[in-house]
């Protein structure tokens, strides 16, 4: 029979008599794969969707955006577009649900012509998008219908006009779903626009031009070519290519981090499956050593342990790919409100053969680095115990196995990345972590084994001892649990800040009603009204528009696409809401500079401004630079004074540029203000009358808006976790093997303290200590690593302030421990029911 | 003349200097002979059997099976020579626990690339009398019964030399006698050679020829066959 028959039939025996093992041993990975198919599928099936949509993704072939509607006698370009458009407006304002209790901040869009040329906009009843503008009605989104409860055909009033709801808005070509959660979108004719009396001179209205363009005309080409012209008109443009790289910037963000979690829970199922590995193999070394005095050869012998290493990964892979195919199914579902496309749930056959090859090639390197170890046993262990020649001599190819299993780690992770460079900083950061726990495990483990114990409890030093039983995997045990800790503690501490920064808003001394485009004259109207409701007034904030156009003395225009000026094109087309005031508020603090409260001078002079520290770095200034305004056709020169650090998560009005006092007063300006409201109702009570009486005003209740935003996240963390679940799967699955696996080790002890004399009782302590410590040091290591991580997260990436939750970690942790012990129990479970004898006997004959 | 030792010696090298184990080693074993090496414990008798399979080198001297040395074989001519002229019976039995007495009997053959390997396992078996353990497993089997499995697989290649290393030293006295008997028979039977590794003087009086070692050496001078 030749070697590879052979290698083959012992491991189908194996597998006959200890099949149920094998299969222990490859559930490990399967989590790992399983979320790898799915990122994979989905990565794919997003892909075939932007190839297929994507000229619905923008609804036409070229747009031109700005601030000004444009005319071909005031922008002459567009006679270089002489093909189908269609005109849209955009402009935000109050919607008020006559009859009914309610009015909300809508984004208003009216379309002339024939847009959306590609897609279409999915309306309920479907014939509602074409008749609306015969009807004279609107379209409303279907979220904010649902939040206050109106039905087709009932009254909203927008402005001054009254309009009658046609259908639901269900989906806008290139628009997520999930954006009407934040911002509800209503559509009403092109020609009811001026029946509202919103948009006047100077209101905040979006200008759109969408073309259908001949096949043969390249709508890139032509923005490049003009877009000097169209800077300088401070027009943008968007077309099929730009919005696919944008979307697909935003989507690869998205891929990264499910492709982390992928290779994250294939990794530690990795691991996992070597940890077990490591003990199987050291169960065969004798049966190594035998097939050896029976003549098997080097070949012999590595064949079998490559076939085992094979058939535990294919087990592993093939599990995973069957659970992957049905989370490839059920993922898009979970996420579809977030995409700007239709998705539809197929298997992608590819993906799924693509991520098998890669799981497999990784399950396997790490199923036969543990084996390595026995290539070259020598049967002289059958006659000498003890003998340790064999891992002496496996250790070459132990190093050549870790080498190669490195290799194919870089290369799998690599694979699964979109750069070269993330697949690297994944690599890096994983390893950096898995580093640290390891260390900080060990370190542990060293610190507690030189407690002085010996006071405590027999069953406590026990139990604490048990750890550091030789093959008992505690150091595995310790890290899978502790990342798992880790994840946990890390995720609910930054989410425990973030919901901290919304109740801190949300405190009834702090506003929760912000009124917006207040004009000078509307200013004690609106507080008659506040009073009359008995709304508490807050801080009236006035705001002026104004562009930037030189820094020190350089045309910004000029900048623009020049990249070794650094400045991005929309800080320079960013059309700035400033505000003046003579005092700095608690939630802003100067950083450089000094801050100037009055400047006498008005604007004649150079004006000392203070400037948010990140649009400083934004636009390369720093204190003393120059920087001229354009406000309302005025030039205004001002000097950078000071910086400014912005608490921006304190939901008040805050600005990029503040002016002192004394400089603005007199320019044309609208007004923000604050005010506290007791209640939602009476806050709803106090819009709509509002609405009534001053249309162009509008009403923010941040309440209504942080439900929103807490809807919206609540979503994606759902996604995130189902994600994530993968990861905590794999770390559960590689605790329960690890204990399984020692599971005859913590039999025999029992067997030998039972003989010894010790009490049912004494055992079962034993045991649950020993259980606990691995939870305790887990979570501990878990916990210290989380702290300072989510802090970093939570204040410089999410510029939150830190909330520290004591009950929140004791919760978690003793969750983490209960579960330890649990599943320790389990693995314990049938202690008594073992022969005492035959214990001690199977071990003396091992 | 299947086994011959000349002037072999072994040492082994540690921190704490070199340690001689065997020393000056002579004697030979024939077709169908039996042989034993007895003395107490450390004097070298699993050295010198280790050495004798080829499992171990000689630091000094030289070991020939069928005339050539062990010195001159690759690993995979020893491994050869190991499955097909040499057989082993442990003190520990040594089956693979997850094969079954059949299979544990098949694997040698099946090593050997035999095609009618099962059917010369179960014959096997029907003589060392375990037909009816045939599908049993290792725990499902006494002490007497896995060495008796040991035994057939010893002899399932028709070795030309049979290494039995304290083969009763994990049985009772009834079952040491029953394995004991079934050795010798079946070393008449298969004109197999016999090598004893023993420190129980019945059985080492039971062989033809006997080697006695003390402090690595040989004490008595065995009778040349």
């Amino acid at each position: 029979m030749n070697a590879f028959l052979w290698a083959n039939r012992m491991v189908q025996r194996e597998i006959r008599r200890n099949g149920w093992r094998f299969l222990t041993f490859s559930l490990a990975v399967s989590l790992g794969v399983a979320a790898l198919v799915t990122t994979e599928g989905f990565a794919i099936n997003v892909d075939q969707a932007m190839r297929v949509q994507s000229k619905s993704l923008v609804g036409a072939d070229l747009i031109l955006s700005g601030n000004q509607e444009m005319r071909p006698e005031t922008f002459p370009l567009l006679n270089d577009l002489p093909f189908e458009n269609s005109s849209l407006v955009s402009f935000a304002s109050m919607v008020q649900f006559t009859g009914k209790e309610g009015t909300r901040l809508a984004r208003i869009r009216a379309i002339d012509g024939g847009f959306p040329y590609y897609g279409e906009l999915e309306t309920d009843p479907p014939e509602a998008s074409q008749e609306f503008v015969h009807q004279m009605g609107a379209l409303v989104d279907s979220g904010l219908m649902n939040q206050f409860s109106i039905e087709i055909g009932d009254e909203i009033l927008i402005g001054e006009s009254k309009f009658t709801v046609s259908g639901r808005l269900l989906k806008i070509p290139g628009e997520a779903a999930l954006i009407s959660s934040v911002g509800p979108r209503v559509f009403i004719p092109f020609s009811a626009i001026d029946r509202t009396e919103l948009v006047k001179k100077g209101s905040r209205v979006t200008y759109r031009k969408a073309f259908r363009t001949p096949v043969d005309f390249d709508a890139d080409a032509w923005a490049e070519k003009h877009k000097q012209s169209l800077r300088a008109a401070n027009v943008s443009w968007d077309t099929v290519v730009k919005r696919r790289e944008n979307i697909g910037d935003s989507l690869d963000n998205l891929f990264t981090f499910l492709n982390l979690i992928g290779i994250a829970a294939l990794l530690i199922g990795g691991m996992g499956v070597a940890s077990s590995m490591m003990l199987f193999a050291r169960s065969k070394l004798k049966t190594i050593a035998l097939l050896r005095c029976l003549g098997a050869t080097s070949r012999h012998v590595m064949l079998m342990l490559v076939a085992y290493a094979l058939v535990i990964a294919l087990m592993g892979t093939l599990l995973g790919l069957a659970l992957g195919v049905v989370t490839q199914l059920a993922f898009p579902a979970m996420i579809r409100e977030f995409l700007p496309m239709e998705i539809e749930a197929k298997v992608i056959w590819s993906a799924v053969a693509r991520a098998g090859a890669v799981s497999l090639a990784m399950a396997f390197c790490f199923a036969l680095v543990p084996f390595s170890k026995l290539w070259s046993v020598t049967p002289l262990i059958l006659l000498r115990q003890g003998s340790h020649a064999a891992a002496k001599r496996g250790s070459r190819m132990e190093r050549i196995a870790i080498a190669v299993t490195l290799c194919v780690v870089v290369v799998a992770t690599m694979l699964q990345s979109p750069s070269w460079t993330l697949g690297l900083t994944i690599l890096s950061a994983f390893a950096g972590i898995l580093l640290v726990v390891m260390a900080v495990a060990y370190l542990l483990m060293r610190v507690l084994r030189r407690l002085p114990l010996g006071r405590l409890p027999f069953a406590f030093r026990q139990g604490l001892s048990n750890i550091y039983r030789p093959h008992n995997q505690s150091l595995m045990v310790i890290v899978a649990v502790g990342l798992v800790t880790f994840a946990i503690v890390n995720h609910m501490l930054v989410h425990n800040s973030l919901v901290g920064q919304f109740e801190q808003s949300q405190r009834a001394d702090r506003p929760n009603l912000i009124l917006f485009d207040i004009q000078s004259d509307q200013r004690t109207a609106v507080d008659e009204l506040a009073q009359a409701h008995q709304l508490l007034i807050g801080e009236c904030i006035p705001m002026v528009t104004m562009r930037l156009t030189h820094r020190n003395q350089t045309p910004l225009i000029e900048l623009i696409g020049d990249e070794s000026s650094q400045i991005p094109e929309w800080a320079v087309r960013w059309e700035y809401r400033s505000s003046y005031r003579a005092t700095l508020r608690e939630t802003e603090k100067v950083t450089a500079g000094s801050w100037v409260a009055h400047f006498e001078a008005g604007i004649e002079g150079t004006v000392p401004v203070s400037i948010e520290t990140s649009i400083a770095e934004t636009l390369h200034v720093e204190v003393g630079d120059q920087l001229t305004f354009d406000i309302q056709g005025i030039p205004v020169e001002t000097q950078i004074a000071s910086l400014r650090e912005v608490d921006w998560q304190s939901m008040q009005p805050n600005f990029y540029i503040l002016f002192p006092a004394g400089v603005l007063e007199d320019a044309p300006q609208i007004f923000v203000q604050a005010m506290t409201a007791k209640s939602l109702d009476v806050s709803s009570k106090f819009q709509q009358e509002l609405v009534q009486q001053l249309p162009n005003v509008s009403a923010v209740d941040l309440r209504l808006l942080l439900s929103s935003i807490d809807d919206v996240v609540g979503k994606a963390r759902f996604a995130v976790r189902f994600m994530a679940a993968f990861f905590m799967g794999a770390a559960f699955i590689v605790l329960a093997t690890s204990l399984f696996n020692t599971r005859f080790e913590r039999v025999e002890e029992a067997s030998i303290l039972r003989a010894l004399g010790a009490k049912r009782s004494q055992v079962t302590a034993v045991l649950a200590f020993e259980f606990m410590a691995l939870g305790s040091i887990s979570t501990l290591l878990g916990v210290l690593i989380a702290v300072p991580t989510s802090y970093l997260i939570s204040t410089r990436l999410l510029n939150l302030s830190y909330q520290w939750s004591t009950g929140l970690i004791a919760a978690i942790a003793l969750t983490v421990v209960g579960v330890t012990m649990f599943i320790g129990s389990l693995s314990a479970w049938g202690v008594w029911r073992r022969n005492v004898m035959q214990v001690l006997r199977s071990e003396a004959n091992a | 003349m299947i086994l011959e030792c000349r002037q072999v010696n072994k040492s082994f090298v540690s921190d704490a200097g070199t340690l001689p184990i065997l020393n000056d080693i002579s004697f030979s074993v024939l077709e169908a002979d039996t042989l034993s090496i007895v003395g107490p414990s450390g004097s070298g008798k699993t050295t010198l059997l280790a050495l004798c399979a080829g499992l171990d080198d000689a630091t000094s001297g030289e070991i020939l099976f069928e005339g050539k040395s062990f010195a001159e074989m690759n690993e995979n001519e020893r491994a050869y020579i190991r499955n097909r002229k040499i057989g082993f019976v442990f003190q520990s039995f040594h089956l693979i626990a997850s094969l079954s007495a059949l299979e544990n009997v098949m694997v040698s053959l099946e090593l050997s690339g035999d095609r009618e390997a099962k059917s010369k396992s179960l014959e096997l078996l029907e003589r060392v009398g375990l037909q009816h353990r045939v599908n049993h497993l290792p725990a499902q089997m006494s002490g007497g019964e896995q060495q008796r499995v040991a035994i057939a697989r010893a002899f399932a290649n028709r070795p030309a030399l049979v290494f039995a290393d304290e083969p009763t030293g994990n049985l009772d006295e009834e079952t040491s006698h029953m394995i004991e008997q079934l050795l010798f028979d079946m070393n008449k039977e298969f004109q197999t050679a016999l090598v004893l590794v023993t420190h129980n003087l019945n059985l080492a009086n039971r062989t033809a020829r006997s080697v006695t070692l003390s402090g690595g050496r040989m004490i008595d001078r065995v009778p040349t066959p």
